[in-house]
């Protein structure tokens, strides 16, 4: 046990003493918006990050819209000709606070590169300075590091320097970030620390880009450093431990009641406090530090064979005694397949923002041949295909239901 | 589009209600507006039954059809690959073009099988769904690559279903502007690149592990699937990149809309855009491939196959070999249909050796030229069309998948190009050691005598680039070869191996002196990749062997790209050179030793106009003081006479290099360029007055040269703004006052000295003299210097608006915006007001359109249409080229009629804003000295634009990027009421018609044979008396059918005819001539005596010139040539 709740640390612990923010940096209602590179604009097909961001202040859910776009540079963010300015797009989305993710391709241009790096951030911010998009109060910004380079090999040549690089280019943006009193968010240690763990699958394909399973490995630090603030602790992932010879129980982000012990095994009470974890795009082990953010039910001192547990009669994980003992991921529950589906209207809105707000053809659009007749009905369908996103983002204010369920665990075999 | 999630259920269902109550009393059943349907023959149209197609075909003698795959198996097939497996992958996209609101994408890539090998495919997979506009697919790694901007993804399956169950982002970022040019063209190269590409408008930043790739305006993208690595290929290639294909040795070639062009001299390493000249520019054209193999007859082999959607034909080209580069000639189509609906997007030879052609299949083409919600979209159909030789045996499928390396080596000596690529492809995803030593160990076991053996070096060379090894044994042999052709596929892969070559730059010295020229073209390409100096020293061995363009071009590529080096080690004195020649070429790219040069150059003769081309670019970059007064002083001395484009390139160069803040003495040395104000050559005069002018030095002698009876208008025009430019506070007085009395010109030039001193005041003067009678004087020059002012336009528009013109200069200047379009919009609207009730193109306007267009149908005659198209006070010819002949200004005709309805010829003559063709749109140039300009822009990199001036017939004018301040999006060149030239409504349906049967089938199709179709016309005495070179010969050009009008040569009672024919390859060529009753040729300036008989063509521009008196024939004169054996090849000369 011990060990696990060590592993928590070392994932939260990333945030060590940069971000000891007097208040979280994102706020209950916060209207967000997220800019940068290939990083920043990912993370919309994901939905790991929003997920959980959105499922934070439950009576008062935030609501994103992911303006970043891929390869993005301070200096050099080309767009097509005529693209609504990212000005009245903050403003249309009413914005308080802006997520600004940078680095990477900045970072190429080595040490000799860094001093320009931290002018074009502060550029960036004092473009942002005092102005205001939801028409009561100054923007926020919050700033992002690079994540770091993973090891694929012939496919991250000089993956060492590269690394070095990356870490000079975060730790100058933290400097501006002190410097300007602006949240910062590194997630440059936690991914190289995660890219070097030897147990789980790769981060990136690429090396340098978060795959699905990057993207869930991620979300939780960078959710992590983006909610939690001195002396409050965060919503942290379900911990159900269970002493069958005692009958007796403690657990957190649920409460547990009427355990009883039966015939072939336990029935217990649950009811949920906080939303459950999204399980990891992945069958392949996780390292264990990653293991320790997923729901997880412990029983100790269960008779030996095999148990299954049902929630609601329905299945949802089988495993041994010893397994058991040792603590099980729950991630398959009923009120886990509530947030999935929670997660698909995530990204559904987020597609939809894309095909009004980015829609393909933007020279017939807004472009060079936007006085062709040919595309006449376009700029009306933009429209549309933004208010059918801002209809799913009014879907996402109903947070998913908290229930009580009964968890029944069987020993199926001995 | 089957999926749909329940959220959005409702709203598609709003929207396809909404659709439907849109359908009215003006639309057929299925919601196609009754007036598009017009003319189309709606039977055919509607009837999807294959066999209506195959009914519909016409094939090249020998070759026949049939059908290989088609809906439901599949629909709407973008673009297709086969894999090692002889099975064809299609990408479909039902999205095309765009998704509607509440839609879901679900895009395919469908596998079609045929099993059992009778040209029939009897399988169909789907590998994958959910996709959205699919525009490229290939295969490697095991998988898929599918492009759909801005993404790029990765799709395999491993489990053995042929259904991708793993799908990653491979690549994002690419431009999303235009998807009709975005990410396609997929193809993998020889060496087991993955090459793909882009057209105009798009931006694309791509974040990869070396870097960041960022491009705008389109390029060729190279991607290595073993490593990651994307690096730009190729850029300024722009426009719509449909097609890429690689010859035998690797050579490369796009299909870039209407235009051919050779890609690989423009893949150097400079990092900026390369201008490519088209080879050939025909008609719009999608995909295609190289006829190869066996089975294809002679008759087409080696030939790039493309599909015309428009004209609905796979039309052919040839390639031929010039100098490092080719020529292309356009050929008769391999396949041609009438069935509306046969749109040729895909061309691809298959596994066994039959040509195989996608078919879009749609009654309309792509989104800009149709409304993207057109009913007329298809979303249910798609063939696949195999065509094979009558006679000859077909190729069979290997079997490459799954076997050993050994037998997959042996394949890469087949005579199958297919079979060679496959095999490439499937040991590149084989162990790359075992295949490398493999490789070499099968080198040695070649015939040295078997006539393909440098071949399969070159095959095998390419192999080992496929897994990522270098061998050196293979490329040292590959070099060595005695075909031209295999050393430079050796040449070009220096570029790729010389990390791990032993000499590397040793083997680009003795390739850059290669005897082949594309060995040297490539060695030049290849040194721009080895970063050091000494890679530079050796590409100029290249220099040796002057006089080839792309040779040129490519070691100007190269030189950009090892500045860093080369300019270095020169200055610091440890670049050695192996001939002085190679020293002076450095020197004269680092700026060293310009006085010499320019001292010898001022004292030659007879300069090419590259040398003087070469010493201005020189001179501007690099000149100084010391220069400036070196061209001084040969400019005024008399004895060291000058020819009079040496001394106009001077002057502009003087003209560009002036710096007001000049020592005195260096300007007081300029103002002996006064004496050249009185030159009896206008244009050095003008010149001259300029640099008094830019220079400051324009004073009371200018004022007196100014009001001298003897000056021409255009001096003293340009003596009037060198006055003001010098000191507009000085002399803005007195110009003031000689706009008010004297003679008419010099009030004329006054007013636009004082309108660049003081604009206000200038374009008040300017309104008081248009309101008189200009009498002798010509207004337009006076408008076209305050036109090209910033903020001109306006300011004199503001100034004229209650001012009453006078006709003659309403009529003048109304020409000139007819003719050119360069009138700003307040300013049309008062010279050339349009619309007026009661003008033509007002009641136009004002009728019934859909009974207009029915009249142009029924009443419009195609013949008195083109003789009003070709009337000079129409201006349509000012702009509009059909087929090779003619200005580039506004959109090539020639097959404008097979792709749009007559509905949209009538707007565009009527409302030629309404929709502008694709890459039409004018620009405004503001430039930095507040000067403007107004064009089509033809080109751009970092470093320069080039636009076509529509005031000149689209002569190209260079603009620095760094002299433009500003760049607007202007208005269609082509003003609005042309129409009023007109006579009557009956012209105008003419006119219309004509245009509306441009490309048909009949009288107006696309006809490509070599008809020579522009002249150069002179009037002379006799017909002994042919007129010198340089005489006033005028252009003029045949009518569509070929024939030159006799009343476009009606110039004297004698008259002499010349065309230009470009000869290619020497050989004999036939006259085909309309009638030759007292006609006379001279070929080359020699009497040709027997016009019937065959004339031996030499390689290089003929001359043939003809002689007759108009009087004397009835008809005009059409010169069509016929090759008279098998190896002349020859095209007319085009363009204006």
């Amino acid at each position: 046990m011990k060990n696990q709740f060590l592993g928590t640390l070392l994932i939260v612990g990333c945030l060590s003493s940069s971000v000891a923010f007097a208040e979280s940096p994102i706020q209950p209602g916060d209207r967000i918006a997220i800019i940068g590179n290939t990083f920043a604009d990912q993370l919309r097909i994901h939905g790991y990050l929003e997920t959980l961001l959105l499922q934070r202040y439950r009576d008062n859910p935030v609501s994103i819209r992911n303006l970043s776009w891929a390869g993005d540079m301070l200096a050099a963010r080309d767009r097509p000709t005529g693209f609504a300015s990212e000005e009245s797009t903050l403003r249309a989305h009413k914005t308080d606070v802006i997520i600004a993710c940078f680095g990477l391709g900045e970072s190429f241009a080595g040490e000799e590169g860094l001093a320009e790096f931290k002018n074009q951030l502060n550029t960036l911010i004092t473009s942002y300075s005092g102005k205001t998009y939801n028409g009561k109060t100054a923007v926020r910004m919050i700033l992002v590091s690079p994540i770091a380079c993973e090891d694929l090999g012939k496919l991250t040549p000089g993956r060492e320097k590269r690394n070095q690089n990356l870490e000079a280019y975060t730790l100058a943006m933290q400097d501006v970030a002190t410097a300007t009193k602006i949240p910062f968010v590194n997630v440059f240690e936690t991914s190289r620390y995660l890219m070097d763990e030897s147990v789980g699958q790769n981060l990136t394909d690429n090396g340098i880009h978060l795959n699905a399973y990057g993207y869930w490995a991620m979300s939780h630090t960078f959710y992590e450093q983006l909610t939690a603030y001195e002396g409050v602790s965060n919503q942290q992932p379900w911990w159900l431990r269970i002493d069958a010879a005692k009958t007796a129980s403690d657990a957190r982000g649920v409460k547990i009641s009427q355990l009883n012990n039966t015939a072939d095994g336990l029935r217990f009470q649950v009811t949920e406090q906080s939303p459950p974890r999204l399980r990891p795009p992945t069958d392949q082990p996780l390292p264990a530090q990653l293991e320790v953010v997923r729901d997880t039910l412990v029983i100790e001192n269960l008779p030996p064979g095999e148990y299954s547990l049902t929630i609601d009669e329905r299945p949802v994980v089988t495993a041994t005694a010893k397994d058991w003992a040792k603590g099980v991921a729950i991630d398959s529950s009923p009120a886990h397949k509530a947030v999935e589906a929670y997660q698909s209207v995530v990204n559904d809105k987020n597609l939809q923002f894309v095909y009004g707000w980015k829609a393909l053809n933007q020279v017939h659009i807004v472009g060079e041949r936007r006085s062709s007749p040919s595309g006449k009905r376009l700029p009306g369908e933009v429209i549309a295909f933004n208010k059918l996103a801002n209809e799913l983002d009014q879907t996402l204010r109903n947070s998913i239901e908290l229930n009580t369920r009964t968890w029944k665990l069987l020993r199926t075999s001995k | 589009m089957k999926r749909m999630p329940t959220t959005l259920r409702c709203i598609v269902l709003f929207l396809f209600t909404f659709t439907n109550s849109q359908f009215t009393s003006g639309q057929d059943m299925k919601g196609r507006k009754t007036a598009n349907l017009k003319g189309a023959d709606l039977k055919l149209m509607d009837n999807h039954d294959p066999a209506s197609q195959l009914e519909h075909f016409e094939l090249l003698p020998g070759y026949q059809a049939n059908l290989f795959a088609a809906d439901p198996m599949f629909a709407n097939p973008v673009h297709m690959h086969w894999d090692s497996k002889g099975r064809l992958w299609v990408a479909c996209s039902w999205a095309y073009p765009q998704l509607k609101p509440g839609e879901v994408a679900n895009d395919k890539i469908i596998i079609l099988e045929d099993t059992d090998d009778d040209g029939v495919a009897d399988k169909s997979t789907v590998f994958a769904d959910g996709l959205y506009l699919p525009t490229g697919i290939e295969l490697a790694n095991g998988g898929c690559y599918v492009a759909q901007s801005p993404d790029v993804f990765f799709l395999k399956d491993t489990d053995g279903d042929d259904v991708a169950d793993v799908k990653t982002l491979a690549l994002t970022g690419f431009g999303i502007e235009d998807s009709h040019h975005s990410i396609s063209a997929w193809r993998r190269g020889p060496g087991g690149w993955l090459y793909f590409q882009e057209g105009i408008f798009l931006h694309t930043q791509v974040e990869t592990q070396i870097g960041v790739v960022r491009n705008f305006n389109g390029g060729v993208y190279q991607f290595n699937p073993r490593t990651n690595e994307l690096r730009m290929f190729c850029r300024g290639t722009g426009g719509n990149p449909w097609g890429h294909v690689f010859d035998r040795w690797g050579q490369s070639f796009m299909v870039n809309n209407p235009r051919i062009m050779y890609l690989s001299p423009a893949t150097g390493n400079s990092g900026e855009a390369v201008r490519v000249r088209p080879l050939i520019s025909t008609e719009k054209q999608c995909g295609g491939d190289l006829a190869t193999g066996t089975h294809v007859g002679d008759d087409i082999r080696g030939q790039l196959l493309t599909g015309r959607f428009k004209s609905r034909t796979v039309v052919r080209y040839e390639l031929l070999e010039d100098g490092a580069g080719y020529s292309a000639n356009v050929l008769q189509p391999l396949i041609s249909s009438k069935h509306p609906n046969f749109r040729p997007v895909d061309v691809k030879m298959g596994p066994d050796g039959a040509v195989y052609v996608a078919d879009w299949y749609n009654s309309i083409i792509n989104h800009a030229q149709h409304d993207f919600r057109d009913p007329r979209r298809d979303h249910d159909h798609g063939r696949i069309w195999r065509i094979t030789h009558k006679e000859r045996p077909l190729a069979r499928k290997p079997k490459l998948a799954g076997a050993s390396i050994a037998a997959q080596i042996e394949q890469l000596t087949s005579p199958q190009d297919w079979t060679r690529h496959q095999a490439r492809k499937e040991l590149s995803e084989q162990d790359p050691d075992q295949v490398l030593a493999s490789l070499e160990t099968w080198v040695d076991s070649l015939d040295t005598n078997s006539s393909d053996y440098e071949h399969h070096l070159v095959e095998a060379m390419w192999t080992c680039q496929n897994v990522e090894r270098v061998s050196e044994k293979i490329l040292q042999r590959v070099l060595s070869a005695k075909d031209g052709h295999a050393r430079s596929a050796g040449a070009r892969m220096i570029r790729y191996w010389h990390d791990e070559l032993s000499d590397p730059i040793g083997m680009i010295a003795k390739a850059s002196a290669d005897k082949f020229p594309r060995t040297r073209m490539e060695a030049v390409l290849s040194a721009g990749f080895i970063p050091n100096a000494e890679s530079f020293a050796a590409a100029l061995h290249s220099l040796d062997d002057p006089g080839d363009p792309l040779i040129e071009q490519a070691l100007l590529q190269t030189t950009q790209a090892l500045d860093a080096h080369w300019r270095p080690a020169m200055e610091a004195g440890t670049l050695s050179f192996a001939k002085p020649s190679h020293r002076e070429f450095a020197e004269q790219g680092a700026g060293i030793g310009l006085e010499t040069r320019l001292a010898q150059f001022l004292s030659q003769r007879l300069p090419t106009d590259k040398d003087i081309a070469t010493i201005q670019a020189q001179l501007l970059d690099v000149g100084t003081d010391t220069e400036v007064g070196m061209i001084v002083e040969a400019l005024v001395n008399s004895r060291n006479a000058q020819s009079p484009s040496v001394m106009v390139a001077m002057l502009e160069t003087l003209r560009d290099m002036a710096k007001p803040d000049s020592p005195r003495a260096l300007r007081r040395s300029l103002g002996k360029l006064r004496q050249l104000v009185t030159h009896n050559n206008e244009s050095i005069a003008v010149l001259a007055a300029n640099n008094l002018g830019v220079w400051r030095l324009a004073g009371g002698k200018e004022f007196d040269a100014l009001q001298g009876k003897s000056t021409t208008a255009a001096v003293k025009q340009a003596l009037a703004i060198a006055l003001a430019t010098t000191s507009s506070e000085r002399n803005a007085e007195k110009l003031a006052q000689l706009t008010a009395s004297g003679d008419l010109n010099t009030r004329y030039a006054a007013a636009a000295g004082l309108a660049q001193a003081n604009l206000k005041r200038g374009v008040q003067a300017v309104a008081v003299l248009l309101s008189a009678d200009p009498q002798e004087t010509n207004p337009v020059p006076l408008i076209k210097s305050i036109l090209q002012q910033r903020n001109g336009g306006g300011t004199l528009g503001d100034a004229l608006q209650d001012v009453k013109l006078h006709p003659t200069v309403i009529a003048s200047i109304s020409r000139l915006h007819r003719e050119t379009g360069i009138l700003p919009d307040r300013l049309a609207d008062i010279f050339y007001p349009s619309g007026n009730s009661g003008s033509l193109s007002a009641e136009l306007l004002k009728e019934d359109q859909v009974q207009l267009i029915a009249d142009v149908e029924k009443l419009g005659d195609p013949a008195r249409g083109e003789l009003i198209y070709r009337r000079g006070n129409v201006a349509c010819m000012n702009c509009h080229a059909i087929g090779s002949v003619g200005p580039t200004i506004g959109p090539n005709l020639v097959a404008v009629g097979a792709a749009a309805k007559t509905k949209y010829f009538v707007q565009s003559i009527l409302q030629p804003n309404a929709a502008i063709a694709e890459h039409y749109e004018s620009r405004t140039f503001v430039l930095v000295s507040g000067k403007t300009l107004v064009g089509i822009m033809a080109f751009r990199n970092e470093k320069e634009v080039v636009v076509r001036d529509s005031s000149k017939f689209g002569k190209e004018v260079r603009l620095d990027v760094a002299d433009i301040d500003e760049e607007i999006p202007a208005r269609s060149l082509m003003p609005d009421g042309l129409a009023d030239q007109l006579r009557s409504r009956n012209e105008f349906l003419d006119l219309v018609k004509f245009v509306s049967v441009l490309g048909k089938p009949g009288e107006y199709k696309n006809d490509e044979s070599p008809v020579i179709r522009k002249w150069r016309v002179i009037a002379a005495n006799a017909s002994s008396d042919v007129p010198a070179d340089d005489a006033k010969w005028r252009t003029v050009y045949s009518k569509v059918s070929g024939e030159l009008p006799l009343a476009d040569c009606s110039d004297g009672e004698y008259v002499f005819v010349r065309g230009y024919v470009n000869v290619l390859k020497a050989g004999s060529a036939g006259l085909q001539i309309n009638s030759i009753d007292g006609l006379t040729l001279r070929l080359d300036g020699k009497l040709v005596d027997d016009l019937s008989a065959a004339v031996p063509l030499k390689k290089g521009r003929r001359t043939f010139t003809f002689g007759f008196s108009p009087q004397q024939r009835n008809t005009g004169l059409r010169v069509e040539l016929k090759a008279m054996d098998d190896t002349a090849k020859f095209q007319p000369e085009g363009g204006l």
